[in-house]
């Protein structure tokens, strides 16, 4: 018996018949009821883990806080110097147009439903960008639910969900894209794509349209669940070369995808 | 039985560690995985390799915690200990330093070819939505994975020899 179990092609044997099981669960979506499970019990420990890592990176970030504090000064005395004069420019565009007000009271008008939740820990996956929540479907949670950080910049999107734990694709993902607008007079359309985890590039920009670096990047409103005027990030440069149908731009993250602990899932409105 | 229990806590609390801080880090730390070092080190240590339960375990935690299909993770590890067993056997004889950077290096590469053409092969059956691009950026993450795997492993084989009396390697053997 040992002999039988231990031959060669046993192994070969178990892993085929471990294909088609794992096709069957799959099938029948019976996996998730596991995982969810799974995630649950497992769930103190990773957080123990992903706590540890944020006291080990707390204690060497402060070495390098002060040099970096030093330079978001500069920048950020720069940049209230450029504030001022916007700051002027706009209170004559609010006083002057009456669109521009009726914005402001649909924005604040829209009460979202929201859910927080906690990162629990980053995905097995290497080579993508997610994140594991600890909230699921018995809290309202469904796929492609927009995720957001830091009073509204989104982060992401749900892309699986089970009892008690969903995950998160990061935008800054390969696999993420999401419908996305400038912040400018002709409201340009355009689709956000992640860049392996790197940054984030707006596509599909109409060549004629008039962007330029610093214009707010949004979410449209136009994909099922993400709300509009959820902020993505600012443009860096754009890229716009003769003879194409369309622009693209570099969007710089306003957030940190690495320092992400506490986040805000919008619900659909009609839940 | 005592025993068996306290290797399946371990592996558990391992593959979370993989998971949960691990990942966590950029740099260096990003290429460390410690499931494919382990599976190496002791696949080419033991003769019989390491128990097929332990290695379905630490794939089934990974896959839990994983966008991908459902078992890419599994299956991935089950072939790599297969390819390892059957290169021990077949290919390399000696137990040597020389010989585990060898299987480190061809454990690397096997693991994410397999990784690859799992993950491929789930989305091209329509039972995933992500799949895996072939670009500079993995042949890098490769390269580092193997330096890093092979820079862990010889530590581990130092520390082995130091503790395990039993079985020892040496660097390389005369011919």
């Amino acid at each position: 018996m040992k002999k039988f179990l231990t031959a060669k092609w046993m192994l070969l044997i178990l892993v085929f018949l471990f294909i088609i099981f794992a096709l069957i669960l799959t099938k029948f979506n019976l996996f998730s009821v596991t995982e969810g499970i799974a995630g649950y019990i497992l769930s103190p420990v990773q957080t123990f883990f992903s706590e540890s890592t944020d006291k080990i990176k707390d204690f060497f970030g402060h070495f390098n806080s002060i040099e970096k504090l030093r330079n978001e000064n500069k920048s950020l005395k720069k940049e209230v110097t450029d504030l001022t004069a916007d700051k002027l420019k706009l209170e004559d565009d609010i006083i002057n147009s009456g669109i521009i007000l009726k914005e402001y009271e649909y924005i604040t008008s829209f009460n979202y439903n929201t859910v927080i939740a906690k990162v629990i820990s980053r995905g097995s996956d290497n080579y993508l960008q997610s994140l594991i929540i600890n909230k699921g479907f018995n809290h309202g949670v469904v796929i492609g639910l927009p995720v957001t950080s830091d009073n509204g910049y989104i982060i992401g999107k749900i892309v699986e969900v089970n009892n008690y734990t969903s995950k998160v694709l990061l935008l800054n993902d390969i696999h993420s894209k999401i419908s996305a607008n400038i912040n400018n007079e002709k409201r340009s359309p355009g689709i956000v794509n992640g860049e392996f985890g790197l940054s984030l590039k707006l596509t599909l920009i109409p060549y004629d349209h008039v962007i330029s670096d610093g214009d707010i990047v949004v979410t449209s409103g136009l994909e099922k669940n993400i709300p509009a005027n959820l902020i993505i990030g600012k443009i860096r440069n754009f890229i716009k070369n003769e003879g194409e149908l369309f622009q693209s731009a570099n969007i710089d993250q306003i957030i940190n995808y690495e320092d992400l602990r506490i986040l805000t899932i919008i619900l659909p409105t009609d839940v | 039985m005592f025993k068996k229990i306290v290797i399946f806590i371990l592996i558990i609390i391992l593959s979370l560690f993989q998971i949960s801080f691990l990942n966590e880090f950029n740099g260096v730390l990003k290429y460390f995985n410690l499931i494919l070092i382990l599976l190496i080190f002791y696949t080419f240590l033991i003769d019989h390799g390491i128990p097929l339960i332990y290695i379905f375990l630490s794939g089934l935690i990974l896959d839990v915690f994983s966008l991908y299909y459902f078992g890419v993770y599994t299956i991935t590890l089950l072939l790599t200990s297969l390819i390892i067993k059957y290169l021990r056997k077949k290919y390399i004889n000696q137990k040597t330093y020389f010989s585990l950077t060898i299987v480190t290096l061809l454990g690397t590469f096997f693991y994410t070819l397999i990784y690859m053409f799992a993950i491929n092969l789930s989305y091209i059956l329509n039972l995933s939505t992500f799949n895996f691009t072939i670009n500079i950026n993995l042949l890098i993450d490769l390269l580092f994975q193997f330096l890093i795997n092979s820079f862990v492993i010889i530590i581990l084989l130092y520390i082995n020899n130091f503790i395990n009396k039993k079985i020892k390697l040496k660097i390389y053997t005369k011919p």
